[in-house]
């Protein structure tokens, strides 16, 4: 795996890179504004000891820089009571580049276990419509459980594989595919993801994302917004599978702007890529002080 | 939501059958007659070894994706708020995302204080020195959070609050 990093950011960044994964990354949190004003969810969990720190590029993000010993953030009324919902920074980012209005119809393919799906709603206001899809019979309880939580109103959930979808008519105006993935980029959550990964692993996951993608792109109108993301930080996973819309389908890659990241790949492992695929975004931990992640943003065209 | 047991079944039902539940539930903690939550609302029987009333807003688009799913025999797990659960033998019960409506309009309500509302949390009985007439109550904190539906006791001197669905249900059985 390291190799690969050293591809993919040299010598010293992966020194950096790696370094920086040997520490957890501080605790973070969403303002669910559907239910409470978030200066308010500030002060009730001060009043409990915790210390938040708002997040300047991200609308509702705030990172938790303390905590009592208790409660613990996962268990206060607050949290239960759906004021606020536990997520990494990075995994803020696709719902705000996605941009849902209060009109769409929003498809969020492997939706489990809600973290976007309820920001979508929560950007929406509760209004329009989001079908959260996801497969997996016991992942889908969590997706249900958040819902109801933090008080989303406009969800239809499906327990289907998404490729369904395609017998139907519907098309949908803004897409989401947070991929399955290697998780790759969690490495400062879990240290055993540094080497869990092998290379046959990774062509297993590329198959099924180009699978997804493919499918994603099917079930989206014509000028439609898709954003395509992942925890992950391998090329194989992100680029490479962007790469394969651009090359197939002639999509457009749209730029993002406004967040502490850097531009997507042109070129791994001696393979170009699309020149376009530089306005895909990437996290680090040692850059953003995120968790490691992938958000592109992506046009159907007429 | 979908069992294995029983095929579910998903039927659109009309205020007039919805009612016939709601005001069950309206009855039991003493709550307004105000229906104005579902203006504009669709309703849905979801129908197996019990059945759930969920409810979400009208739209073209809402019908459309029903129909059109319809055509591919998927039922939908779940569409908008699930406010109601109704057993097989009838008995009806008022899921939690139903509080945020019926915290406004009931008046069998209880204030608790932080600690005790805490250990309701935990799906725990606690007991109150103070007597309150024995029934079922919304129970909230001292900020009006909503914390669980609970059937109040009396014993001797005391009096026992006994949740029958609280917010801790998320952690414990949500996943």
């Amino acid at each position: 795996m390291v190799e690969r990093y050293l591809q993919m950011l040299g010598d010293k960044e992966t020194e950096e890179f790696l370094y920086s994964c040997s520490f957890p990354l501080k605790k973070s949190i969403r303002c669910n504004d559907l239910l409470i004003d978030c200066k308010k969810l500030e002060e009730k969990l001060s009043n409990k000891g915790f210390e938040l720190e708002k997040v300047p590029w991200l609308k509702h993000g705030y990172i938790v820089k303390s905590s009592p010993k208790k409660p613990s953030l996962g268990a206060t009324i607050e949290y239960l009571s759906g004021y606020y919902y536990i997520q990494g920074l990075a995994s803020m980012v696709p719902a705000y580049v996605l941009d849902p209005h209060e009109n769409d119809v929003v498809l969020d393919m492997a939706a489990a276990p809600g973290g976007k799906t309820t920001q979508i709603s929560q950007l929406m206001r509760n209004k329009g419509l989001v079908v959260a899809v996801e497969k997996s019979r016991e992942r889908i309880k969590s997706l249900y459980s958040n819902i109801n939580r933090l008080g989303v109103k406009n969800v239809i959930l499906l327990r289907t594989n998404v490729k369904n979808l395609i017998k139907i008519k519907i098309q949908f105006d803004k897409i989401l595919l947070d991929a399955p993935c290697s998780g790759e980029g969690l490495i400062p959550e879990d240290p055993t993801r540094r080497t869990k990964t092998s290379i046959e692993d990774l062509r297993n996951f590329f198959v099924s994302q180009i699978e997804l993608i493919d499918t994603a792109y099917k079930l989206l109108k014509s000028g439609g917004i898709l954003v395509y993301s992942t925890c992950s930080i391998a090329p194989e996973e992100n680029e490479a599978v962007v790469n394969y819309l651009i090359e197939n389908y002639n999509a457009k890659i749209l730029p993002i702007t406004g967040y502490p990241s850097v531009n997507g790949l042109t070129e791994y492992n001696g393979v170009k890529f699309d020149e376009s695929l530089r306005f895909c975004i990437r996290f680090y931990p040692h850059k953003s002080g995120t968790e490691g992640f992938f958000v592109c943003k992506i046009m159907k065209k007429d | 939501m979908q069992n294995n047991e029983k095929r579910l079944v998903v039927t659109r039902i009309s205020l007039d059958e919805a009612r016939i539940y709601i005001d069950k539930i309206f009855k039991l903690y003493n709550c307004e007659n105000n229906l104005e939550f579902l203006n504009n609302k669709e309703i849905f029987l979801f129908s197996s070894h019990f059945s759930i009333i969920q409810i979400i807003q009208k739209t073209d688009k809402l019908d459309e994706i029903i129909n059109a799913l319809r055509t591919i025999s998927l039922n939908p797990y779940s569409i908008g708020e699930p406010i109601i659960l109704i057993s097989k033998n009838g008995n009806v019960k008022p899921l939690l995302p139903f509080s945020r409506y019926l915290i406004k309009l009931c008046k069998k309500k209880i204030c608790l204080p932080d600690k005790l509302a805490e250990i309701l949390t935990y799906g725990k009985p606690v007991i109150l020195r103070e007597p309150i007439e024995e029934g079922a109550y919304i129970i909230m904190d001292k900020d009006e959070n909503f914390i669980a539906y609970g059937i109040v006791k009396r014993e001797k001197n005391k009096t026992r609050v006994i949740p029958e669905l609280d917010i801790g249900w998320y952690l414990r059985k949500g996943g």
